[in-house]
């Protein structure tokens, strides 16, 4: 039979389709999908968010030609969200960035000089002289690094090295510290150890689905579409849903609730105090796994020493914890009634009671969702305890359906941010720089002295733009993100600190972001499939891609840079004499022999990757990936962080660690299910008695609330169509096309006293700033009189500039879901 | 002269009342194609067009359609090709 090309390439799309529906083609459809040459398909995690889905990638002639969804991924089973389906084009955007660019005039470097293009060496040269400089004069907190809970597992560890042993500095963090750090530190208060206990497959067992604050419908659509089949096939399947605005997600909502900002806290406790009144608590298991604990109240808002909240605060940035009993705990809890959080929040006490009736009915299995409403929060670690609370109280925890599930944001938030530990107070595994022994732990594996990694935390996210901009911190290098969009109170914190005359800036970046542009240094950058990578995803999945095509021009990855930069140091440059004369063998070595051509890291042979292409094998001599992935996932294993071998991964879908004698665990901290679990029933190995802590904590206000001056509620986040600041999907015209600018969504009453009809241009301020941009009224997003919300991803419209930098001070994430505004007619 | 060709295809849920409607409402739109359907209610369907802005809008037709409840989209393919596409 002869096929025409494009008959076989309509063959193919549609067969495609029929798997994923699972639907039965004409057999002359299917012989003509198998007849012509294809493309040449490998799997790889999608590029964008936190949930995971495996793609397939299809290749020919050294460039991306296609993309579809992976039929064999558990995750997404051959779908695609709108950003997925468009994957293949994220590479080809205008404006790749393809060589170094450095700030010039008259042939040197000069802070108001232009970008000019030079040689990788040059762009090193200059880099090296400038660290150098600030280690020599000011020593290792004068440098600094932002990376990305997007970079790869392997890029961020080789930051780890870098930062903590080669310059001994523990300014490193990533972006995932204004996404999910209040999820990890809620981890840690109530189970001692990271990362959910559920996973995926929960979805498939729920019979209720309480989204706090989350608005999965545009932001995990895959999972929403998982969400949507049990709701719509299992019977009594009931949807409840928390926002401060109504969203897509209100859709399928059997309970619709739209609640004013920061009554969450006053929700939660009202339930909990509900399921004690009812006679609810599940006794036998309280008794047998849980312990109580009271948090410290009035802690500030994580702002400036010298800013009156923060003085006015008792116990600014306290973490400190007092046990309690369950009588105590019920005590505490007991002025938190269904009425008070009703009249706090808006929602009537009806719905409330049928929302707290969810969980503590016994039959009822529930899952409960949350993302960045309850991690970018000024009480965002307490949001999180108080969830797991709930859970706790009856029981309703690690068993399939049942299931506090943190999302995440971005793609490997979990398997690189959080598993690596690339924060300024971590080591792998959820060890610390604090405690002697991690440290020691750490340094006997990495082959360094006693002593290199210093026991203070370095500065966390929002503090390097100030320690930027208070001269503090001088050398910064940020690696796929996109911060001076994405921080917060930009303005006045992070333009100010990029611009600092003493700042060297380095970005490294695919494409020209915003941040990119008041660089000192841009470095141009291999992105997704141009490079062998691995992405932890939300429910503990790793999974790992080789490289496909290679990068444009002269760009090179991230962890291509790193290891080169290495190359530009001695110990000697970098280390004090004291700690050389600890280890005098080391003498004379580059940071690349120490950290890198270490035994351990260079093990592996290039040919052990099954890929032709692997630039950074190919620059190094030896299979980069391999080599530090085993080594990081040395600190793991035994100690309920198990990755399989690597190699493994380059064959299946990702497997949920921890992975012990080749099996994945879904269920952790469940006798049976998790092989760490031991003895009776449920073992929460995290903690040392094994139990796992109900944290009480009180309703406190947010840092800025709405007054007569800024009268409205100014909140941001994302939408379906575009990741995070745009810098890739606003390059896909079909996704710019779809949603091409940011707009002001507002309760069309709120429009009308202000003299505003849909589609009028307007200022919106807050007392950090102001920017101009359109009204909308109507479409997906509905907020209650009071309150407007506004996406970020538009880089014409820098939305962070109106956010204040508070924080939650225990967690040191960014509250961007509230501030006060005010809108007026341009 | 070699031109672009894209290819796309989606899986669209109808409803079950409106699978009438559905259909001829996606024959209607040119390069849109209904190869199979299953019991629940889902149709495969294939879109070609001649430019990426053509594709999108004939994805936003389709999912505008009566009777049409959501669609899922599954690949995604440009392709230069020699032949006389879209005649």
């Amino acid at each position: 039979m002869k096929v025409s090309r494009r008959s076989f390439l309509k063959a193919k799309a549609a067969l495609a389709a029929a798997s994923v529906a699972g639907a039965t083609l004409p057999a002359a459809l299917v012989r003509a999908a198998q007849s012509g040459p294809d493309l040449n398909w490998q799997k790889a995690p999608c590029r964008f968010c936190g949930v995971g889905c495996s793609v397939l990638v299809g290749t020919q002639g050294g460039k991306v030609m296609a993309t579809q969804g992976d039929p064999e991924s558990p995750v997404n089973q051959g779908k695609n969200c709108v950003k997925g389906y468009y994957l293949a084009k994220i590479m080809y955007g205008e404006g790749r960035i393809t060589r170094p660019l450095l700030r010039m005039k008259n042939g040197k470097y000069d802070k108001s000089g232009e970008l000019t293009p030079i040689s990788w060496d040059q762009a090193f040269d200059i880099m090296a002289e400038k660290w150098k400089a600030s280690l020599k004069t000011k020593g290792p907190t004068s440098v600094g690094m932002f990376g990305s809970g997007q970079w790869t597992i392997w890029e961020g560890y080789a930051a780890q090295k870098l930062m903590k042993a080669g310059f001994r500095s523990n300014n490193l963090e990533p972006n995932a510290r204004h996404c999910m750090a209040s999820a990890v530190v809620g981890f840690m208060r109530a189970f001692g150890i990271d990362e959910p206990m559920g996973c995926y497959d929960d979805f498939e067992h729920a019979d209720a689905f309480v989204l706090w604050g989350s608005n999965a419908a545009e932001m995990h659509p895959i999972l929403w579409d998982r969400l949507t089949a049990r709701r719509l096939s299992h019977e009594g399947c009931q949807v409840h849903v928390l926002s401060t605005y109504q969203n897509r997600s209100f859709d399928l909502a059997d309970n619709a609730m739209v609640m004013a900002p920061q009554s969450d806290l006053m929700i939660l406790n009202a339930i909990a105090n509900y399921i004690i009144q009812n006679d609810a608590v599940n006794t036998e298991f309280v008794k047998k796994h849980v312990r109580f604990a009271e948090a410290t109240p009035d802690i500030g808002y994580g702002l400036r020493a010298e800013d009156p909240r923060e003085k006015a605060a008792k116990n600014a940035g306290s973490g400190a914890m007092k046990g309690m009993d369950f009588d105590q705990y019920k005590r505490y809890i007991a002025e938190y009634t269904l009425e008070r959080a009703s009249e706090a929040s808006g929602v009537p006490v009806a719905q409330l009671e049928t929302l707290a009736k969810a969980y503590a009915d016994p039959d009822t299995k529930v899952m409960s969702l949350w993302c960045m409403g309850f991690n970018q929060h000024v009480r965002g670690v307490w949001a999180n305890n108080s969830v797991y609370n709930l859970h706790l109280l009856t029981g309703k925890i690690s068993e399939p359906g049942n299931s506090p599930f943190s999302l995440t944001g971005q793609p490997a938030a979990c398997g690189t941010a959080r598993e690596v530990g690339t924060f300024c107070h971590r080591l792998p595994a959820d060890m610390v720089v604090t405690n002697d022994k991690h440290r020691d732990k750490v340094e006997k594996r990495w082959g360094v002295p006693e002593g290199t990694i210093p026991a203070k935390p370095g500065f966390h996210a929002v503090e390097h733009c100030r320690k930027l901009k208070d001269g503090v911190m001088n050398c910064y290098w940020t690696q796929c993100t996109n911060n001076l969009q994405a921080g917060p109170n930009t303005n006045e914190e992070v333009l100010p600190g990029y611009l600092n005359p003493e700042t060297f800036l380095v970005v490294s970046d695919p494409y020209m972001t915003v941040t990119a542009t008041v660089a000192d240094l841009v470095l141009p950058t291999a992105m997704w499939v141009e490079k062998e990578g691995a992405f932890g995803n939300s429910e503990r999945r790793t999974h790992l891609w080789h490289q496909m095509v290679k990068a444009p021009g002269e760009s090179h990855s991230d962890l291509w840079q790193l290891m080169m930069f290495s190359k530009r140091f001695t110990v000697e440059e970098v280390w004090p004499e004291a700690l050389l004369a600890k280890a005098p063998k080391l003498r004379g070595k580059t940071l690349f022999e120490v950290l890198f051509a270490n035994g351990t890291v260079d093990k592996f042979p290039r040919s052990d990757c099954k890929s032709p292409l692997n630039d950074e094998a190919d620059a190094f001599g030896f299979y980069v990936q391999k080599g530090l992935f085993e080594e990081y996932a040395t600190f793991g294993r035994g100690h309920g962080h198990d990755l399989d071998s690597f190699d493994t991964y380059h064959t299946n879908r990702g497997k949920r660690w921890p992975v012990v004698n080749g099996e994945e665990t879904r269920w952790r901290f469940k006798v049976g299910r998790d092989p760490y679990a031991k003895g009776d029933g449920f073992d929460f190995y995290g903690n040392p008695d094994g139990k796992a802590v109900v944290i009480a904590s009180p309703y406190e206000p947010p840092a800025e609330s709405p007054d007569k001056e800024f009268d409205l509620w100014f909140s941001t986040g994302r939408v379906l169509e575009h990741w995070h600041t745009g810098t890739m999907t606003n390059r896909v015209p079909e996704l710019h096309n779809a949603y091409p600018h940011a707009k002001l969504y507002m309760h069309p009453e709120d429009a009308e006293v202000r003299g505003l009809k849909r589609g009028d241009a307007v200022v919106v301020t807050s007392r950090r700033g102001s920017l101009q941009t359109r009204v909308e009224t109507e479409g997906r997003n509905k907020p209650p009189k009071g309150l407007t919300f506004m996406p970020f991803f538009d880089a014409s419209q820098m939305v962070n500039k109106l956010m204040l930098d508070a924080t939650d001070p225990l967690s040191k994430e960014t509250d961007y879901k509230k501030c006060a505004v005010n809108i007026r007619k341009a | 002269m070699a031109s672009q060709y894209h290819i796309s295809s989606l899986v669209v849920q109808v409803h079950p009342s409106g699978q009438a409607l559905a259909r001829a409402g996606i024959s209607a739109i040119e390069g849109a194609e209904i190869h199979a359907h299953t019991a629940e209610h889902k149709l495969v369907v294939t879109l070609e067009s001649a430019d990426s802005r053509t594709a999108e809008d004939k994805v936003a037709a389709i999912g505008a359609l009566d009777g049409v409840l959501s669609t899922v989209l599954v690949y995604q393919q440009v392709a230069h090709l020699s032949e006389d596409l879209l005649s």
